[in-house]
């Protein structure tokens, strides 16, 4: 359940994370998809199962080296 | 239903989470009230928080029938010194803080305290000797990149992060060093800090300029007001701490800095510089892994 969740969050996050790679759409963005992965992180590490938590840091990872490279 | 050891606990856990959210909810929105005194001196604003809820509390320790508690606190000579330096250490924090939401700077007030528990855990491998796990390591690592981050990216603000932290985690480390409760210490702290505080309020009432108490009917009674929320969260999370799991509570702990985070950004307008946002989201991180980890931990204990 934990599992399919954090899957769940980490798509939503990536979903919202593809225009986020706009410059123009600046740091409001950027504070949705930062904490959103991180919930999934959360959600997921109290499953069994680990993809889908691994999904979220992934998804955090990019989301971050992209904070730092764009903004 | 038969033992009242029994049927005791369930009424009681709940009513601590009711509580522990209250204190909160009612810290992370306090910037809110400081915001309405930029007009007065931070250090007066401190003297008279100070002053005002030594009444209160004293008041409330009375209902709660904890005044010799109280008064052995300020007898016993080893707790007495212990005292005198966590009542320098809260009278540091809570000038900084107010000096924080003056000069907007509530962001870097919010990094502090999500600062503090990782820095707790540090003070405590390092004072009293308590173990680390990888994961909390991995974690302190993290809220160090983070830091660093700042450090080099947005230095000006970097030092109230730091000091509102260090501040509040060699409180913690003091007052876990002194058998005392809550409500006790916290109003033998403001008895130590009363002759100080009444002494700079005097300075303030003869040679302060206009804006301080005494100026208009609004900021008085806001001044006095800083006493009801100095006493009231404290008094909630009082009644949460000894009723909470201790993980429970320190997951419910980041509601106050994050309310504090999402006042700075979407109410004050203070700038989430790139440096910032990236350290935020490290310490958020860092948070994550501290959190897992510690109710792994509790749930281990448990089946132990």
């Amino acid at each position: 359940m934990g599992n399919i969740a954090a899957w769940l969050i980490g798509l939503v996050s990536a979903v919202l994370a593809i225009p986020a790679v706009l410059p123009v759409l600046g740091w409001l963005l950027a504070l949705i998809i930062l904490p959103l992965p991180l919930i999934g992180i959360l959600i997921g590490s109290f499953s069994r199962r680990k993809s889908g938590r691994n999904f979220c840091i992934l998804i955090f990872v990019l989301c971050f080296l992209r904070l730092i490279v764009f903004l | 239903m038969t033992s009242a050891a029994a049927a005791a606990p369930p009424p009681e856990k709940g009513s601590g989470l009711a509580q522990g959210i209250g204190a909160y909810l009612a810290w992370g929105f306090m910037p809110l009230f400081f915001k309405q005194l930029t007009s007065v001196p931070a250090v007066e604003v401190v003297a008279h928080r100070v002053i005002w809820s030594v009444p209160l509390l004293l008041l409330i320790l009375a209902v709660r029938r904890q005044l010799p508690s109280f008064w052995a606190v300020l007898r016993t000579p080893h707790t007495r010194w212990l005292m005198l330096l966590s009542s320098t250490l809260i009278a540091a924090n809570w000038l900084i803080y107010v000096y924080a939401v003056f000069a907007d700077h509530i962001l870097a007030a919010s990094l502090g305290y999500y600062l503090t528990p990782l820095l707790n855990v540090l003070l405590g491998y390092f004072f009293l000797k308590e173990g680390m796990t990888r994961a909390t390591f991995v974690a302190l690592l993290l809220a160090m990149i983070g830091v660093a981050i700042l450090a080099a990216g947005a230095l000006d603000t970097l030092w109230i992060s730091l000091a509102l932290a260090f501040s509040f985690g060699m409180y913690g480390l003091v007052r876990k060093l002194a058998p005392v409760g809550s409500m006790p210490g916290l109003t033998a702290e403001t008895v130590i800090l009363s002759p100080v505080a009444l002494g700079a309020v005097a300075w303030f009432w003869m040679y302060g300029g206009s804006g301080g108490f005494g100026s208009s009917l609004k900021i008085d009674l806001l001044l006095i007001a800083g006493g009801a929320v100095t006493a009231f969260p404290l008094l909630m999370f009082a009644g949460a701490a000894r009723r909470m799991r201790l993980t429970a509570l320190g997951f419910i702990s980041y509601i106050g800095p994050t309310i504090q985070f999402l006042l700075g950004v979407l109410l004050y307008d203070e700038p989430l510089t790139t440096p910032r946002l990236a350290c935020f989201a490290l310490i958020w991180f860092a948070l994550v892994i501290f959190s897992v980890d510690s109710v792994r931990r509790s749930r281990r204990g448990e089946a132990l």
